[in-house]
């Protein structure tokens, strides 16, 4: 009990002590961690660019070079560097995947919230909304929307498409999630007291929801980053990235394309491939520990004699 | 103690509609209602504590509930001074103004508290809605102030901590400290002390009165507990499925109680010296749901001493002199 | 009957003696929850345990029924059921005296119940689970108990939703009763009920005793409640008996300061205040946390009476002279001087 420190400061210390302790978070974190710093330093991290064809002494482009010949991990069928098209290709995946994730983070948390704290007839629309677009199979839908947007030559960037297109429609499990967790807020006692002290909607979201239901939305936002991702690299080795601007999904997209597997070059495919996983798994790590760290529902509670009363009567009727 | 009248509550009803299965709703069924609070009057004077006593499911929380507004009566008049509730001429005064005046003070400090607020953001949350003090510092005086009337001294020490840091107890005073910083005329307690241990329960109570006797502010202080009611009340309201069945100066009821009810209630209460043991009337059965009531007076099924009149009057309270009011036949 | 507080004495039907818990708490400290209690209950006496929370009440229950949690230890003392110690048993031994021959009731009767199945079905597993008997048996047997706490015949197939709080806590005494146990405990039975229902319970347990000789061991921190029920008293603080003997003593005679606190502190029907001080008497403070206990009397801190000596040496029992020989014993330093001044 700091007398100097504020709240906020003993809430984080607290909280950075109790994520210390777990491993599996803090792998989590160390695989996002790298991923992103690979991304933001990637101009320092590699003499080319991603386009820049390697010519061996002869002038001739290097091509399929194994990174034997060529480190850290070998050229492309055109010879372009695969290590710098996969930190630059980093900073494509990671951008889409992130806006897009808080995107839906938003548009999910916003919807929740609304329908969760007015009900009835607010809840009615907004969830028979969520409801439709839960129905309808989300590639599909995704591949005509990206192509009807393209062929409306609207002079967009693809990957701003991308972006809006997964964003817009992978905030529904978010937005039930959250829903049902305001549901149970609005009933407790202190939002009746807030509304007794005579206190107004947008008060009571703000001072008394949102605080409880941040966490949750933390956590929810770094697992719907890996979701995202991984929707982003899927849509991209359909090739509907942008190929001037290779994500990961499209390096693997190319490697498809050029039979970089038949030819037996595993350094084109596997870094993009193996990247992806890296990343989301990150995310997934990190998430679930959030959340099982910030939940309110699974952290201990004032009454432990309670708890451990529970705990007796259970051993009990084993 | 003066005659102005703080609250009063003529002819309440709140009956909340059943959920109708849509087979009921074919065949015409007239919807069921829980009638939670069925045709209560009462007044509060200025400077009173006016106990409502009543077992779980009397409807005694409902008229907390529809008193400041977190539920909607489905008939009758609430005048706070006066003056109507929300309505549309001059003489009413809105919900708001209303949140103002009057206060609650739930029955569970656990519950009641924000858990991710501190105690500072929760005392002074009123002042912030209501918009009434600007400067920064002059609330933290009044949060502090608060505070230390509550019995948190020094208040600095609590400012910044939060509700699971605190006691029962403590946690309590901190509901009571963030109902009176705005100065209301009014305090509804909602059984304030029935989570609480015996001697801190002691401590809440006398709280409440010291408030009541330096700001003068009327308490509605509802319990199940008829223990403390003696200690606390200057008049008690015993109630039974959504009525008022007795109603008088607290030791006028206590001491010649009428209804058969409020016999019942008081015999049962234990007394603390194991020589005064005594003869309880124990009620069969329990209150009744309040979906389908009885016909005529709706205590009679577990009445020990109902006529066959009971079945089909339903009584309405009776003067008895000096305020002392009992829905019974039988009471002269 | 004073015989039965000496150690050893064979009527008791239980003893504790000098029980002492600790329990290991996640930040390393350790706790002591209970500290040299020692009661007796005789066989179809009620016995009151009585305190504030954290006082260690419910924590000498499940001492004595050996349910601690994993991080709780009795470190010292005997608990003698029918004069074997029970401390001494292996885990498996217990379970058989656990239910056969003491039975336990909770407080959340609804946490005990479990949601999806009948309330005849959980009886009858209940009897099942301890005893030898085929089903029919059982089925018969669950009939006679729902008989004796008042359950309908007709409600034996219903669920634990369909009953009321009061209805469930019948059923939780008839599972409890399953298996004729001889001393029943009942950690705060009545507390989530609305008197009516409390007194109905209450009632349900007298009548019960009586047909069955049963001893009860109440524990609840309504005092009311206890001078309704009890024969004798224990009044803890801090993990300590501060006060011991029977309830019309501790009642009427309390010598402890904190049972006095406590007894004025309960505002009581039966004793009307004069309207001109209606203050009830309060106990300042809080009470002591487990782990960081203050020397001496544990009640020192908060002791409207307290000397010099309270805060250095732990005050011993001493036994209250009453000339008639009605047990009464007492933990505190004041008695001590007392009796020497005398």
């Amino acid at each position: 009990m700091n007398e100097s420190s504020t709240p906020f400061k003993r809430h984080l210390r607290d909280f950075w002590i109790a994520f210390r302790r777990n491993k599996l978070g803090l792998l989590g974190g160390f695989l996002v961690l790298t991923a992103i710093i690979l991304a933001l330093f990637a101009p320092l991290l590699t003499p080319y660019q991603p386009t820049e064809v390697i010519r061996d002494e002869k002038g001739r482009g290097l091509t399929f070079a194994p990174p034997s010949v060529h480190g850290p991990l070998g050229t492309d069928d055109a010879g372009r560097d695969v290590w710098t098209q996969l930190i630059y290709g980093a900073r494509i995946s990671l951008t889409v995947g992130f806006m897009a994730g808080f995107i839906a983070m938003f548009v999910g948390s916003l919807f929740g919230i609304l329908a969760g704290y007015f009900g009835g007839r607010v809840d009615n629309l907004l969830m028979r909304i969520t409801d439709v677009l839960l129905v309808i199979p989300d590639l599909p839908l995704m591949l005509v929307l990206v192509a009807t947007v393209r062929q409306m030559e609207l002079n967009i960037s693809p990957l701003v498409v991308l972006t809006a297109v997964i964003g817009l429609l992978y905030w529904t499990s978010t937005a039930r999630l959250i829903r049902s967790q305001v549901l149970t807020i609005k009933e407790r006692q202190f939002v009746d007291r807030a509304r007794a002290i005579g206190a107004g909607h947008m008060h009571i979201i703000r001072k008394h929801i949102l605080p409880q239901i941040m966490p949750l939305i933390v956590a929810n936002t770094v697992l719907v980053l890996s979701i995202a991702i991984l929707i982003e690299s899927g849509l991209a080795f359909l090739g509907l990235g942008d190929p001037t601007k290779p994500s990961w999904g499209t390096m693997l997209n190319f490697a498809f394309d050029r039979s970089a597997i038949t030819n037996g070059a595993w350094w084109f495919y596997l870094p993009p491939g193996l990247a992806i996983v890296w990343v989301s798994l990150g995310c997934v790590l990190l998430g679930n520990v959030l959340e099982e760290m910030l939940n309110p529902r699974l952290t201990g509670h004032h009454l432990e004699d309670g708890q451990s009363m529970i705990a007796v009567s259970g051993k009990r009727s084993e | 103690m003066s005659a102005e009248l703080i609250l009063e509550v003529r002819n309440l009803y709140k009956h909340f509609p059943m959920r109708q299965s849509l087979l009921n709703m074919f065949r015409r069924r007239r919807q069921e209602v829980v009638r939670a609070v069925d045709g209560v009057s009462f007044e509060i004077k200025k400077g009173e504590v006016l106990a409502l006593v009543g077992e779980s499911g009397c409807g005694k929380t409902t008229i907390a509930r529809t008193l400041i507004g977190l539920e909607k009566a489905t008939g009758g008049e609430i005048l706070f001074k006066g003056q109507g509730v929300g309505g549309d001429d001059d003489t009413s005064i809105s919900l708001k103004k209303l949140r103002q005046r009057a206060q609650v003070v739930f029955q569970d400090p656990y519950e009641s508290l924000n858990p991710r607020a501190t105690i500072y953001d929760i005392v002074s949350e009123p002042l912030v809605v209501h918009d009434l003090i600007k400067d920064d510092q002059d609330r933290h005086e009044r949060v502090k102030r608060a505070l230390e009337e509550a019995g948190l001294r020094p208040a600095d020490d609590y400012l910044l901590r939060y509700p699971h840091e605190l006691s029962g107890g403590q946690r309590q005073r901190v509901v009571i400290a963030g109902a009176m910083v705005l100065d209301p005329e009014l305090l509804l307690a909602d059984e304030p002390v029935s989570m609480l241990d015996v001697s801190i329960r002691a401590e809440i109570l006398n709280l409440l009165n010291a408030l009541r006797r330096s700001r003068g502010v009327s308490i509605l202080f509802i319990t199940h507990d008829l223990g403390t009611v003696g200690y606390f009340a200057d008049r008690l309201a015993v109630m039974y499925l959504g009525r008022i069945v007795e109603v008088g100066p607290t030791a006028e009821v206590l001491k010649n109680p009428q209804h058969p009810y409020t016999k019942a209630l008081l015999s049962v209460v234990p007394a603390a010296n194991p020589k005064q043991r005594r003869k309880m009337v124990i009620l069969s059965g329990e209150t009744p749901n309040p979906i389908n009531l009885p016909s005529g007076c709706r205590f009679h099924p577990r009445c020990p001493v109902a006529m066959e009149a009971c079945r089909a009057t339903d009584p309405s309270l009776v003067e008895l002199g000096k305020g002392h009011q009992a829905a019974c036949l039988l009471a002269k | 009957m004073t015989d039965a507080l000496r150690p050893g004495s064979g009527q008791a039907l239980l003893s504790a003696r000098h029980l002492t818990t600790e329990f290991h708490l996640a930040d390393k400290t350790v706790a002591r929850a209970l500290e040299d209690v020692s009661f007796d209950v005789l066989p179809g006496q009620t016995v009151g345990l009585v305190g504030e929370s954290g006082c260690g009440k419910t924590t000498t229950l499940m001492s004595v029924m050996r349910l601690l949690p994993s991080n709780g230890r009795i470190t010292a003392g005997n608990v003698y059921f029918n004069g074997n110690d029970l401390l001494a048993l292996s885990e498996r031994d217990m379970r058989a005296h656990r239910w056969k021959d003491m039975a336990i009731i909770f407080q959340g009767a609804m946490n005990a119940l479990n949601p999806v199945l009948r309330i005849g079905d959980q009886i009858r597993e209940a009897i099942l689970l301890h005893d030898l008997m085929d089903r029919a048996a059982a089925d018969r047997r669950v009939d006679e108990l729902l008989e004796l706490v008042g359950i309908p015949r007709g409600r034996r197939d219903q669920y634990p939703h369909q009953y009321s709080g009061g209805m469930r806590q019948r059923a939780m005494i008839a599972m409890a009763l399953a298996c004729s146990p001889d001393l029943l405990f009942a950690d705060e039975p009545t507390t989530a009920l609305d008197v009516m229902i409390q007194a109905q319970v209450l009632e349900l347990l007298k009548e019960i005793q009586k047909k069955l000789g049963l001893a009860i061991v109440l524990v609840t921190h309504d005092l009311g409640v206890v001078a309704e029920m009890c024969d004798t008293v224990v009044v803890m603080y801090g993990g300590k008996v501060a006060e011991y003997g029977s309830a019309e003593l501790v009642y009427n005679q309390p010598q402890h300061p904190y049972t006095q606190r406590l007894l004025e502190s309960f505002p009581d029907l039966n004793r009307p205040p004069d309207s001109a001080n209606r203050d009830l008497a309060t106990i300042p403070g809080t009470p002591p946390r487990l782990n960081a206990l203050p020397p001496g009397c544990r009640f020192s801190p908060r002791c409207h009476m307290s000397m010099d000596v309270c805060a250095q040496v732990t005050p011993g029992k001493v036994n209250v002279s009453t000339g008639s020989g009605v047990l009464h014993q007492v933990a505190c330093h004041l008695l001590n001087e007392q009796e020497i001044n005398k």
